[in-house]
């Protein structure tokens, strides 16, 4: 619990390599650092862990000079760095930031070099077949192979969060040591496989004799691969422990200030009823010929390794990209190829997995992103009421627990997980009968992961029908009545019951059948 | 349980990549549609009206539009970054003004020149100051540059035209190399200069990048404030050095001449931002748009159009060109909205 008590330790080892010391950063009045200290070892994946909002990303974002902080102290392998800090990557620290930071315009190698200016000096020519071997090397090492030509924009949410890696990659030399590598929330977007693959490239990275700082709210990939970790709250450390020492009861209720006994809500307890989406052999962007219903009252997930159909099988059906062939229907409405106004009006209702690209307007305010869908309705005598929306916004942001509680907030203002809650807030107020939820926990911490969820199976419970997609297999297992998994855009195993486990769900999805053949034969509702 | 040894994961599916050879060729001919409709009505107008058989029509032409297109190139170095640059005319006119004043009344260039040429990097700090530092609007920031300055070049001159530069002057924007003069030469090397910095270089990435996403720019570590503050006094110091060329060029400085100028570079920056390169500003894309423009204009008025013609004929294509463009955009785009 102290640090106190662990430093005469720390002084007999090597030298930390990061110790930060009292450091605090407020915006305007609001304090998001208030006295946090830090001690990173070297050789050790340290795990940051905290609510949504307790200051994370601002501490990383101090530490690689995005902001400057208002005071403390950073040293990195013993030497005081200046703040703000200048130039991070002099000192050895690469980073993948929360928000990714890709420009869509461009293609994936213009991207990929920004950070590493692009191998060469700023007026220098840059030699672009010598960049494109470099990357190649690093995608053969992470495993995942992208078009190096292809825009940004037409990449998946997770392989942009993959194109962060690569790029990240670069700057961390596997053989050198003395490194401090950040990753903020960098599997929040990865399914499973993938994230276990930079799970071990992190773990390599430390054992090669550098410090991995790792942010994430998925707490078995925190047990699986880290050392220590630093638990935050409101902008101050109040745990520090090694992990072998602790387990996720203990980090939670440090994180959340309070004991929380299930990580997830259960499914309603609720006998199907009549089917209210049928989906007939539909085909679009990689997805083939997808065949499934889904009753009132059921909770139905859908997963997969990266790009294998299911985020598309999500924009699919709520209108963002265009069908080929098959049908939708929705209570029995043809909605196949429809608009998504006209998709929402008939109740069925997509909350975007791409939260930067599709969710939220960063520039406007929290009221305004939230209440977008209802502005209509939201009118005195013709014209818009700002006391209305005003008020509308407020009982919507309560709802999901925003923190801070500030309606006129820009929306780039809040942190990751709390831009996720608006998002959220924003369309479960239309009270949709159909819930297609795209990643809905992405960077959400666990405490609010499960208000949200519980969000969803209330409307579940009181009749809709609640399609979750997502590569969070222990998520799904203990949410959806029954899961079906995608291989190449396809429908290729169907978990439930007893069988419905997260490592089925993963074997499943890796086509591993031996593991999955017991379950994955049951037809379709 | 830990790491997964299945084959990777690949995106390239085979549908996916037949898509990407048909946008191939469709890429192909966005790139160069511009180029060939240059070279078709070159054709056309070579065959049709005998004017067009002669060589001295072609250098009056180049001669003609080379401060536009030096203008032009200059605009590029602002709006790549996603921001505008609208002073550049009127800096180039003021530039010129102070030169014309001071030499006309007996001050030696070598004073001269120095001061334009700051006067044109403090109309570049100062507009970094208003866009980058305090964050204005750069439309309206350099429109409000741009009206100040053109009082500037009122109370220089002494709201007169200022006439009688040296020989030496003249000489620096009219002396010909193999029979072009050397206005043209400069715009010639700006295109190559800027298309190395633009399309080979870090700093041309950086910009497109601050250009594209200014946030992500800042979180791949991209000084993003330093280099538009630089782009901006890089706009300032070449409008300043344009100047000179403008003077030389007259022979003398209307301090009236800058609206004349303040449009057309933009026009041809954007027509020119869809060939080649498409979607991005590009100096080879930049002058095959304002050749484009030359010689359809110089055809309409050797068959008998007024000078309104021009006008006319910049907003049409500018609108027809970024229309296509972007409808060609979409379709490649293909199903995602
Ligand atoms: N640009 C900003 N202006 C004002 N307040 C900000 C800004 N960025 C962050 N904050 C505030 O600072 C606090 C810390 O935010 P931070 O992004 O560091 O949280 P986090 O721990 O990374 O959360 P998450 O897990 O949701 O990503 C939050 O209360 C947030 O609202
Ligand atoms: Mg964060």
């Amino acid at each position: 619990m102290s640090t106190a008590t662990r430093l005469p330790v720390e002084q007999a080892g090597p030298a930390p390599a990061l110790k930060v010391r009292s450091l605090r950063k407020t915006y305007g009045g609001a304090v998001a650092l208030e006295h946090l200290d830090l001690t990173v070892r070297v050789g050790e994946v340290h795990a940051l862990l905290g609510q949504n909002g307790c200051g994370k990303s601002t501490l990383v974002k101090s530490l690689t000079g995005v902001i400057g902080p208002d005071s403390g102290t950073v040293e990195v392998y013993d030497r005081q760095v200046h703040l703000p800090v200048e130039a991070a990557h002099e000192h050895g620290i690469a980073v993948i930031h929360q928000d990714i930071g890709l420009v869509d315009e461009m293609t994936v190698l213009e991207n990929l070099g920004a950070n590493a200016r692009y191998g060469t000096r700023l007026l220098l020519p840059v030699n672009t077949r010598r960049e494109r071997r470099i990357y190649t090397e690093l995608m053969d090492r992470v495993g995942f192979h992208f078009d190096l030509d292809a825009k940004v924009s037409t990449l998946s949410p997770s392989e942009r969060a993959l194109v962060a890696v690569v790029r990240a990659m670069r700057l961390m030399p596997d053989d050198a040591a003395g490194q401090l590598f950040i990753l903020d929330e960098p599997t929040a977007a990865l399914p499973k496989p993938e994230a276990d693959r930079l799970l071990t490239l992190m773990r390599t990275v430390a054992d090669l004799g550098s410090a991995v700082i790792f942010i994430s709210h998925r707490l078995a990939e925190v047990m699986e691969v880290c050392d220590r970790a630093t638990v935050m709250r409101a902008g101050r450390d109040v745990l520090e422990t090694r992990i072998e020492d602790t387990d996720r009861a203990e980090i939670v209720a440090a994180m959340l200030g309070r004991r929380m006994d299930e990580f997830y809500p259960d499914p309603p307890n609720v006998t199907p009823g009549e089917v209210r989406v049928a989906v007939d052999a539909l085909t679009g962007p990689v997805v083939r010929d997808a065949t499934f219903h889904v009753a009132a009252g059921e909770v139905v997930g859908f997963t997969g390794l990266a790009g294998m159909g299911q985020e598309e099988l999500a924009n699919l059906l709520g209108g963002a990209t265009e069908t080929v062939s098959g049908t939708v229907l929705v209570d029995g409405a043809d909605l196949t190829g429809a608009t998504p106004s006209r998709i929402i009006d008939a109740g069925m209702v997509l909350v975007p997995g791409n939260r930067l690209r599709d969710g939220i307007w960063v520039a406007g305010s929290a009221e305004e992103n939230i209440t977008l869908p209802v502005v209509p309705q939201l009118r005195k005598r013709g014209s818009v009421s700002n006391s209305l929306i005003r008020a509308k916004a407020e009982e919507l942001m309560a709802g999901v627990g925003v923190h801070p509680h500030d309606p006129e907030r820009p929306l780039g203002g809040f942190s990751g997980g709390n831009q996720q809650k608006i998002v959220f807030g924003k369309w479960m107020q239309l009270d949709p009968q159909v819930l297609l939820l795209d990643e809905p926990t992405q960077g959400v911490d666990p405490g609010a992961a499960k208000d949200l969820l519980g969000r969803a199976m209330d409307a579940a419970s009181s009749g809709s029908a609640v399609l979750v997609f997502s590569g969070e297999h222990e998520m799904l297992a203990a949410i959806c009545h029954r899961v079906l998994v995608l291989h190449e855009g396809r429908i290729v195993a169907e978990l439930s019951g007893a069988d419905l486990t997260e490592e089925s769900l993963l074997a499943a999805s890796e086509l591993d059948h031996a593991a999955v053949t017991a379950s994955a034969t049951e037809g379709a509702a | 349980m830990a790491t997964s040894t299945t084959a990777p994961a690949g995106s390239g599916t085979p549908e996916k990549s037949a898509a990407r050879r048909k946008t191939d060729v469709s890429g192909l001919f966005e790139k160069w549609a511009l180029v060939g409709a240059l070279v078709v009505l070159v054709a056309v107008c070579m065959a049709t009206i005998p004017q067009f058989r002669t060589a001295s029509l072609f250098t009056t032409m180049l001669n003609a539009q080379s401060l536009v297109l030096l203008l032009a190139l200059t605009a590029t170095v602002v709006l790549r970054m996603g921001d505008f640059d609208l002073s550049i005319s009127q800096t180039m006119v003021a530039s010129a003004a102070v030169i014309g004043q001071l030499t006309t009344n007996g001050t030696s260039p070598a004073v001269a020149i120095p001061l334009a040429l700051a006067l044109g990097a403090c109309v570049g700090l100062v507009n970094a100051l208003l866009v980058v530092r305090i964050g204005v609007d750069s439309f309206v920031a350099t429109l409000g540059s741009y009206t100040a300055l053109a009082g500037l070049s009122y109370l220089i001159t002494d709201s007169r035209i200022v006439a009688g530069a040296s020989d030496g002057f003249i000489n620096f924007s009219r002396s010909q190399i193999a029979g072009i003069p050397l206005i043209t030469w400069y715009a010639w090397i700006l295109v190559i200069v800027l298309w190395y910095v633009y399309q080979r270089t870090p700093l041309g990435r950086y910009s497109l990048f601050i250009g594209g996403n200014r946030n992500a720019a800042t979180l791949a570590g991209i000084p993003v404030n330093r280099i538009r503050t630089g782009a901006y006094v890089v706009s300032g110091l070449l409008a300043a050095f344009l100047g000179v060329c403008f003077f030389g060029y007259f022979g003398a400085v209307d301090p009236s001449a800058g609206g004349q100028y303040m449009l057309q570079p933009f026009a041809a920056a954007f027509l020119g931002s869809t060939a080649i390169t498409v979607g991005r500003f590009n100096a080879w894309g930049t002058i095959a748009a304002l050749y484009l423009l030359t010689v359809g204009i110089t055809a309409l008025q050797i068959l008998g159009a007024e000078t309104w013609v021009t006008n006319l004929f910049y907003g049409l294509a500018l609108m027809l060109s970024v229309a296509a463009a972007k409808i060609a955009g979409r379709r490649r785009a293909g199903g995602a909205k």
